[in-house]
């Protein structure tokens, strides 16, 4: 669900690792370097354009015909006595040409890796997060499915060896930044559950504006959690989306407000709202709902109705929804959506914030409470 | 301005010529050292923006085997150590073939790691998209600032041809790079393209040049140290740029030192025409100190005097030497790129501590210069405003003690010499003395020589040959300034010009008996002797195979850095017969055949003066497999390298160092007719891909003459120079001499003397000066010359040279002393013939 | 006020011995203007060295203003003739490379007296040259040219000039001239001048006329007016 954010950073990426007032100028042109992309830069990628069927492992491995890729995960976890951490923690991939050009040297590269790293001390009330860029060359980063692996130099998601449960092998993910880091062991609670039409996600009009999308909603998580070089134990639920395409975005397409909660009972509830360059709600907007069971029903833009409540303006003087009312009539269910620290904003090539929430509300008539992730773009 | 002041600059005025021409003394040589100074500069300071500009914000180096650093390592740093604060770089060279041979310094990275590093590509290019993808997946492609890409005529989208390591590359323009002040001075002559890229120009796949570091604290480099293989080194990143520099030391001072000599005539020229002016204006002087100036006043009126003359030289000089240093930084940076490093200077880098220098050099010879006549003129008697114009001092009478005083000075300077120093200035402080004690014995050569001539020249011409030999020994106090200015400028001129000549044949004799096979084969390189790119090792064989050839040598080059130095060692594959070519300083060349063969290295004289070995010492070498010691077993006579070099056994070498590849093949051909074909024979060979270049005997002995000749083009441009100083100080010394006897040639018009006559007698007499000039100026050039050879350039360089005195030069200089002397002569004898003897009786 | 007792004199030239002044004693009143006469060589400009201190006697003592100069160094001479001695020379001796008023100046600003326009100004009228200050001396006649250097000897006000053949290069009419002047603005000033010369003309300014012979003083004319 980052493509346009995949997008803009790879763009950036081409500009040389700019510098801060140069970030500044050319989010200012976002809107028409996501225009340049449109066409794919004249490589002939891949496209999202039918329903296929999915296989494991060699899904949870690196689709390089299709231009962009990532595994994503975030999770919410707490310490035995009742400290909260949330995290997120992604590797892009972005193809450079379909073809990898035969040459001499092992630097030879036509894939690029981006990952975004954060951690929310909740409890601290505090937000780390961090940022890198490699190339595939030299093997400094890659991904492969058998063995599953995914890694941007000392960044990594390797399996563990593990029982493979639910076709998705035991994952260890490892990532250490200045002040954060995460050691944590993930294992599927339920089955992974195809995203729009069959794992085929419509994200714009016109084909091949679209991806193939899966998640695991359900990963029980264990490890430890490194906060300015203390460690604490902890234990939660991540959450993990995998997605590849080509391209996804619209013109008349500004951004989204992603959702992923994991409520109590064992249900999940993913729903975006992709927002029009005029701010209104696009009709691509969907979502799923996963239940106990692994039973899944999906959410069209007409099931549900999404009223912010709240608002953050961020240091740079951006305001940014900060509190939410989903409200799902056919599920019953009204999630009060909030913030758990307000300033979880990612400073990083391309500004978007992600945080850990807390909810709170009504599933089915009954009282219920949760955690997710929220992802806001395009502000 | 008080009106002591005033009189004492009023009274340079009323004597331009002299006040010009003393001023333009100084002016050139402060011209030279300044001019010189700053190239000098601006080539190192090149040096370090080129270093600068690919290290960045890089605190350190790391700096693998011989064979660079393997892709794995740093990929272990990175993803297994987690060192977020490096990057890989590789280094090469790319010159755009043509007219200009314009060199960019071509540096691959990883622009992913770039980030901490390198400012400049975050600035760059913030107006293209697409570039980066480009750089990436297109190869051969690189990004240059769009001022280097305007001066080469093409943009993005272009492709340039270029050499590199010899091979002919295409490579395209995929990025230009805006250039901003901060960045300019990095960008300049830099080509930057993707390490995947620079690894197949540059022919190293799998290796890295260095890897950046940029680290907090030596705990971090501690840590970044267990992760790297043992033999690896952490290098600061200023340390290459200082080795540079350290290169380059000598060479400078060298350089330097003989503008110091133009200096040292202007000196002369401000002595002399201090002395003048002080002579002339006894009378003046001495109504002064009548009228109550103290002598202190006198002193310092005349210093004042000239401290303006020394100002205005200076000024000059400095200025000059902005447009003299712009056409030296050619030849220095050629000499540079001959000798040393790649560098292209294409600024002139002036610092304040540079003009400072310069000013205060101009500033402190003229002090210096004029104390004496200060001194004089600080002792002229009250008494002397009765008298009825400055008469002749008593030098006459104290020629001998004169020239006995001028003998002990030599002496002392020659004891300076001889002190067993290393200090190229000492050395240097010791000419001072030398040159000032010989001045001192021009009055005893003077009348020596007029004792010979006057006889002759009275038969000659009659009256007026008389009166001109006469009146150079009436007037000696002024005349021995004039003629010891005009020889120590014309010495100046055969010293520098036989220590070239000398070294020259030197280098060339040792040519013929080092270059003693018929064919050699090597890889086309930037810089004419350090030969970076390697054939294969398997050609050393093919060539031993072409029909004809009976013997062959072959070596590997490889610089090693070692505790801050850079050490070139030569891996060598010599023959007996090449080894023979080798002349060693002492000891048995058999022994020392057996010794090297045994694994002893051996090492050229410059190296074994720099790190003072001698046959039987041994010397820590850092191999591949850690420091090793070795034992020296013998000093060879070298001329090619100033640095020095070590000679390892072939054999040996490659039991302590990796590197592969050979840096050059000589062979023997089995008769002289085949020499051609088998030339042919081996360009046909297959080399890999590799371009090679196949030469005779004769064409590297003229290329290495050539290199020779353009490393001195400084030094001949500076023997130029000199000549114009010299010429200068002649036509300066003797015009105001002449200027000044313009009473008593009045006297003789107004006795009847002809015009034709005068002019007769002034010609003559600045000839004899010129001649006796001439006579003087040869055993103190070859005195210069032989100080030069023996004692600066063995305690530059450690060179042993043969000194040998060239009959051309001192001709040249004779007739240089002459021929300026009769032009100085010229213009007084046509002023002083045409003037009325009433205006030249006229008191002043 | 100047005295000199028992003063001898003698020059060295290769190996022999030239005595010009021998056990001399010579006292001059202040304001007494004494003219000396003598031979080429007699010694009168030694003498008159000896008295500016410009050279130093062999023997005895030379007293200026009760001062014995040759106990003092060379320094202290040398401050001494500033302040109290003017000069004034046959050959003229104006600095060629300071015009008039500048020559008029040096003595000044030797002196330490800063503002000296007004003095330079009235000293010019006095030698009759008041429109001469900017020239430079070689565009002087030669009397003009002595008459500067009479103004230059007393601009900064000695007590004491010392005058060595003032009209010596002059012919008779501009030496008349300059006798004129020397009587109006030394002695009729009251100034003591000593005055070496060859002329009969200047024999009216005498208080007392010496002659000196083999290193001796005779009294040709004594002024008995004078007490």
């Amino acid at each position: 669900m980052k493509q346009y954010l995949l997008i803009l950073t790879i763009l950036l990426v081409t500009l040389f690792t700019g510098c801060s007032d140069e970030k500044d100028s050319l989010n200012n042109k976002g809107i028409s370097l996501s225009k340049a992309m449109g066409d794919a830069g004249g490589e002939n990628f891949s496209k999202a354009e039918e329903v296929r069927r999915f296989t494991f492992p060699e899904d949870h491995g690196p689709h390089p015909d299709f231009r962009t890729e990532w595994w994503y995960f975030t999770g919410n976890l707490k310490t035995s006595d009742g400290k909260e951490f949330g995290y997120q923690f992604t590797i892009f991939r972005t193809s450079l040409t379909k073809e990898k050009p035969e040459r001499i040297s092992d630097w030879n590269s036509n894939q690029i890796y981006m990952s975004h790293f954060a951690v929310t001390d909740i409890s601290g009330e505090k937000f780390f997060f961090d940022e890198r860029f490699s190339r595939d060359g030299n093997r400094l980063a890659g991904a492969s499915a058998k063995p599953f692996r995914v890694w941007l130099e000392d960044w990594e998601i390797t399996e563990t060896g593990g029982e493979t449960l639910f076709d998705l092998p035991q994952i260890r993910i490892r990532a250490v930044s200045e002040n954060a880091g995460i050691d944590l062991m993930l294992k599927a609670a339920k089955n992974y559950v195809l995203q729009g039409d069959s794992g085929l996600s419509r994200k714009g009009g016109g084909t091949g504006n679209a991806s193939y999308y899966y998640s695991y909603t359900d990963l029980a998580t264990e490890g430890k959690v490194t906060v300015r070089g203390e460690s604490h134990s902890v234990s939660g639920k991540s959450w993990m989306d995998r997605e590849w395409s080509t391209s996804a975005l619209s013109n008349d397409q500004a951004g989204w407000d992603w959702f992923a909660l994991q409520l109590e009972g064992g249900t999940e509830l993913m729903y975006y709202q992709m927002r029009k360059t005029d701010g209104s709600p696009d009709v691509y907007s969907k979502g799923i709902v996963v239940f106990g069971d692994g039973t899944s029903k999906l959410i069209s833009r007409s099931d549900a109705e999404l009223e912010v409540t709240d608002s953050w303006k961020s240091s740079s003087g951006i305001s940014y929804p900060s509190g939410w009312m989903l409200r799902i009539p056919s599920l019953d269910a009204a999630l009060k959506i909030t913030p758990s620290v307000k300033d979880q904003m990612l400073d990083v090539s391309v500004k978007y914030w992600e945080g850990a929430v807390r909810v709170e509300g009504l599933l089915r008539g009954a009282d219920i409470k949760g955690r997710g992730y929220v992802e806001l773009t395009g502000y | 301005m008080d009106s002591l002041t005033k009189s004492a600059v009023r009274n340079l005025f009323r004597h331009p010529w002299q006040f010009v021409l003393s001023a333009l003394g100084i002016a050139v040589g402060v011209a030279l050292v300044v001019s010189i100074d700053i190239a000098g500069h601006s080539s190192s300071k090149a040096f370090s923006l080129s270093m600068d500009a690919v290290a960045g914000k890089a605190t350190h180096h790391i700096i693998g085997t011989s064979e660079g650093i393997p892709d794995s390592v740093y990929r272990n740093l990175r993803v297994n150590g987690g060192f977020r604060n490096t990057a890989p770089v590789i280094e090469t060279y790319a010159s755009i073939p043509g007219a200009n041979r314009r060199i960019f310094k071509l540096i691959g990275v990883d622009f992913f790691a770039e980030r901490p590093f390198r400012d400049y590509l975050s600035d760059a290019g913030s107006s293209v998209d697409g570039e980066l993808k480009l750089l990436l997946t297109r190869p051969k492609s690189v990004a240059a600032s769009e001022q280097s890409l305007k001066e080469l005529g093409v943009s993005p989208g272009d492709s340039i041809v270029v050499l590199i390591n010899g091979a002919e590359q295409t490579l395209h323009i995929s990025a230009s790079l805006s250039v901003s002040e901060s960045n300019r001075a990095a960008l300049e002559n830099l080509l930057i393209t993707d390490i995947a890229s620079a690894q197949e120009l540059a022919g190293k796949p799998g290796r890295i040049d260095l890897i950046d570091v940029k680290a907090g604290d030596d705990r971090e480099l501690q840590k970044l140290k267990e992760f790297l293989p043992a033999d690896y080194e952490i290098q600061k990143s200023g340390a290459r740029s200082e080795t540079a520099d350290q290169m380059l030391e000598a060479f400078n001072i060298n350089l330097q030192s003989l503008s110091l000599l133009a200096l040292i005539v202007g000196l002369f020229l401000i002595y002399n025409t201090m002395t003048f002016s002080v002579v002339r204006r006894k009378t003046v002087i001495g109504t002064l100190r009548a009228i109550g100036v103290t002598s202190g006043g006198i002193y310092r009126m005349v210093l004042a005097e000239a401290l303006v003359i020394g100002a205005a030289g200076t000024v000059a000089g400095l200025i000059a030497a902005y447009f003299v240093s712009k056409v030296l930084i050619t030849f220095i940076s050629q000499s540079i790129n001959d000798l040393y490093y790649v560098v292209s200077v294409r600024e002139i880098h002036v610092t304040p501590l540079i003009i400072l220098k310069g000013a205060g050099l101009g500033l402190i010879a003229t002090l210096l210069s004029s104390l004496k006549p200060a001194h004089e003129a600080s002792r002229v008697h009250p008494r002397a405003a009765m008298m009825r114009s400055g008469q002749e001092s008593d030098l006459l009478a104290k020629i001998p003690k004169f020239g006995i005083t001028g003998l002990l000075l030599m002496l002392a300077g020659g004891i300076i010499l001889l002190i067993p120093s290393r200090n190229i200035w000492l050395s240097y402080f010791g000419i001072l003395p030398v040159i000032t004690g010989f001045a001192m014995l021009t009055p005893l050569v003077i009348t020596g020589l007029e004792k010979i001539f006057s006889p002759a020249l009275r038969s000659m011409f009659g009256i007026t040959g008389k009166i001109a030999s006469r009146s150079m020994i009436r007037n000696i106090s002024r005349t021995y300034i004039a003629v010891a200015a005009l020889a120590l400028a014309v010495a100046a001129t055969v010293g520098v010009g036989t220590m070239i000549s000398s070294f020259r044949d030197t280098v060339i004799e040792w040519l013929g008996s080092r270059l003693n096979a018929d064919i050699f084969v090597s890889a086309p390189n930037l810089i004419s002797r350090r030969n970076d790119v390697v054939l294969p090792d398997e050609l050393a064989d093919k060539i031993r195979g072409v029909n004809g050839v009976t013997g062959i040598n072959f070596y590997r080059e490889l610089e090693i850095y070692q505790d801050g130095k850079k050490i070139h060692l030569i891996s060598s594959g010599v023959s007996k017969r090449g080894f023979d070519g080798f002349e060693f300083k002492d000891g048995n060349p058999e022994e020392i055949w057996k010794e090297f063969t045994g694994g002893d290295i051996i090492v050229s004289e410059p190296f074994a003066y720099r790190y003072d070995l001698d046959a039987g010492s041994m010397l820590k070498l850092k191999t591949d497999k850690g420091m090793k010691d070795f034992r020296v077993a013998g000093v060879y006579y070298d001329y090619a390298s100033d640095q020095g070099l070590v000679a390892i056994y072939h054999n040996e070498f490659r039991k302590h160092w990796d590197a592969k590849g050979l840096s050059g093949i000589s062979a023997y051909a089995s008769d002289e007719g085949s020499i051609e074909r088998i030339k042919n024979d081996i360009q046909n060979l297959d080399t890999g891909g590799q371009k090679i270049l196949v030469r005779g005997y004769k064409f590297l002995r003229d290329t290495s003459i050539e290199v020779f000749d353009r490393t001195f083009l400084v030094a001949k441009a500076l023997q130029a120079l000199a000549v114009i100083v010299a010429f200068v100080g002649i036509f300066s010394s003797l015009m105001s001499l002449q200027l000044e006897r313009k009473k008593e040639l009045g006297i003789l018009r107004a006795n009847g003397l002809l015009p034709s006559q005068l002019f007769g007698i002034v010609s003559l007499q600045t000839l004899l000066m010129g001649i006796t000039a001439g006579i003087l100026a040869l055993p103190l050039g070859n005195l210069l010359a032989a100080i030069l050879v023996y004692i600066i350039n063995k305690r530059s360089f450690g060179w042993t040279m043969q000194f040998s005195a060239v009959p051309s030069i001192m001709t040249e200089a004779l007739i240089l002393a002459i021929v300026a002397a009769v032009l100085a002569g010229i213009y007084p004898g046509i002023r002083m013939s045409k003037t009325s003897p009433a205006n030249a009786l006229r008191e002043e | 006020m100047i005295g000199l007792y028992g003063v001898s004199k003698s020059f060295t030239e290769g190996s022999s011995t030239h005595t010009v002044i021998r056990d001399l004693d010579l006292t001059i009143r202040e304001g007494e203007i004494v003219i000396l006469f003598g031979k080429s060589g007699s010694g009168k400009s030694t003498l008159l060295n000896l008295i500016s201190g410009i050279d130093l006697p062999d023997a005895g003592r030379v007293l200026i203003r009760e001062r014995d100069i040759t106990t003092l160094t060379e320094n202290e001479r040398t401050l001494i003739r500033r302040d109290n001695i003017g000069f004034i020379f046959q050959s003229f001796n104006l600095i060629p490379t300071l015009t008039v008023k500048e020559n008029l100046q040096l003595p000044l600003e030797l002196k330490g007296m800063k503002d000296s326009s007004e003095r330079i100004v009235s000293i010019l009228n006095e030698v009759g040259l008041p429109d001469r200050a900017s020239t430079y001396p070689d565009k002087l006649s030669g009397g003009e040219q002595q008459r500067i250097a009479i103004a230059r000897a007393l601009v900064h006000d000695p007590g004491i000039i010392l005058a060595d053949e003032p009209t010596g290069n002059l012919d008779y009419d501009t030496g008349l001239v300059i006798v004129d002047l020397l009587d109006r603005v030394v002695k009729q000033k009251g100034k003591t001048m000593i005055m070496v010369t060859h002329s009969k003309d200047v024999i009216g300014l005498a208080d007392r006329i010496l002659s000196l012979r083999e290193g001796k003083i005779t009294e040709l004319k004594t002024d008995s007016a004078i007490g």
